[in-house]
C-alpha cells in the first residue's frame, strides 16, 4: 500500500505535512524530528510561518490533540 | 565562523512564505509514511514539553534572583552587538549595549553555581531569554540536545508534581 506525502522545501530542506489543526499546518523535517515549520494560510492562499509568539499556543494545540489521545 | 552562526539565529525567525502550488506529492509505503509521522509527532510533543520546561525553569531562576528579571539578550546584527536588558532593582527597564557576552555569562554563572544552580539549569533560562544555542555550547559547554532534554525533564517532573498537589 502507498501514502501519499505533502512535501515542501524550505532552505533546501524537505518537510513533510504531519497534521493540520484549525487553520495550523504542521510540517516537520524528513530527517530531523525537531526541526518543524508551522505554516497558516495567508489573504493570498498562500502558506506563512506563524509568528514566534503564537509557536507555543500552537505547538500546544497539537500537544493536546495527540497527547491526550 | 561566530559571525556567521550570529547571523543564522537572526535569520532564524525570518518569515516564511510559500506558494501553496509548491507542494509537491510524494508516495511512500504506509508503512514508511506510518513511521514518519509517528517520529515526527513524537518530535513536536517533546518540542512542546521542552519549551514549558524551559519556561518553568527560567521562571524559577528568575524568581529566585539567580537571573535578573525580565532578561532578555538579543544580537544587533546591524551595529554587530549584543542588546541585554532586564528590570532593575527599582522596577525600570535597563538595556545595555555595551555588553561582553562573553564576561556576561562568566559573571552571571559564577553567581549561579554559587547558589546552586546547574549549569544545565542556566543554558536553558539563557536560552529561554534569547541568548543562541551555539554560543551556549561554546561557552557553556552544552549540546542544544542536552539543553531540550533538561527542559523536557523539568516538564515531567512539573507535572509529575502538578498531579500529586491534585490528589491530595
Amino acid at each position: 500500500m502507498e501514502q501519499e506525502l505533502k512535501v515542501i522545501e524550505v532552505n533546501q530542506k524537505k518537510y513533510f505535512l504531519v497534521d493540520k489543526i484549525n487553520q495550523y499546518y504542521y510540517f516537520s523535517n524528513l530527517k530531523d524530528n525537531h526541526d518543524i515549520l508551522i505554516l497558516e494560510e495567508d489573504e493570498n492562499n498562500d502558506f506563512v510561518s506563524i509568528d514566534d509568539e503564537k509557536t507555543e499556543y500552537v505547538l500546544g494545540l497539537f500537544y493536546d490533540k495527540f497527547k491526550n489521545n | 565562523m561566530m559571525e556567521n552562526n550570529r547571523n543564522n539565529q537572526a535569520k532564524k525567525s525570518k518569515k516564511v512564505r510559500i506558494k501553496k502550488s509548491a507542494i509537491v506529492l510524494i508516495a511512500v509505503s504506509s508503512v514508511v509514511a506510518g513511521s514518519l509521522i509517528t517520529k515526527a509527532t513524537e518530535g513536536m510533543i517533546e518540542l512542546h514539553e521542552a519549551s514549558k520546561g524551559a519556561k518553568i525553569i527560567y521562571e524559577n531562576l528568575e524568581a529566585s534572583q539567580d537571573i535578573p528579571s525580565g532578561l532578555n539578550i538579543k544580537f544587533n546584527d546591524i551595529e554587530d552587538s549584543w542588546i541585554v536588558s532586564y528590570q532593575g532593582e527599582d522596577g525600570k527597564k535597563i538595556e545595555r549595549t555595551d555588553v561582553n557576552m562573553d564576561d556576561f555569562i562568566r559573571d552571571i554563572h559564577a553567581s549561579a553555581i554559587e547558589n546552586g544552580v546547574t549549569n544545565e539549569e542556566l543554558g536553558v533560562a539563557l536560552s529561554k531569554a534569547g541568548l543562541m544555542k551555539s554560543m551556549i555550547n561554546k561557552t557553556m559547554n552544552i549540546t542544544k540536545e542536552e539543553l531540550r532534554e533538561y527542559s523536557i525533564e523539568a516538564f515531567k517532573e512539573n507535572q509529575k508534581n502538578m498531579e500529586s498537589v491534585n490528589k491530595k
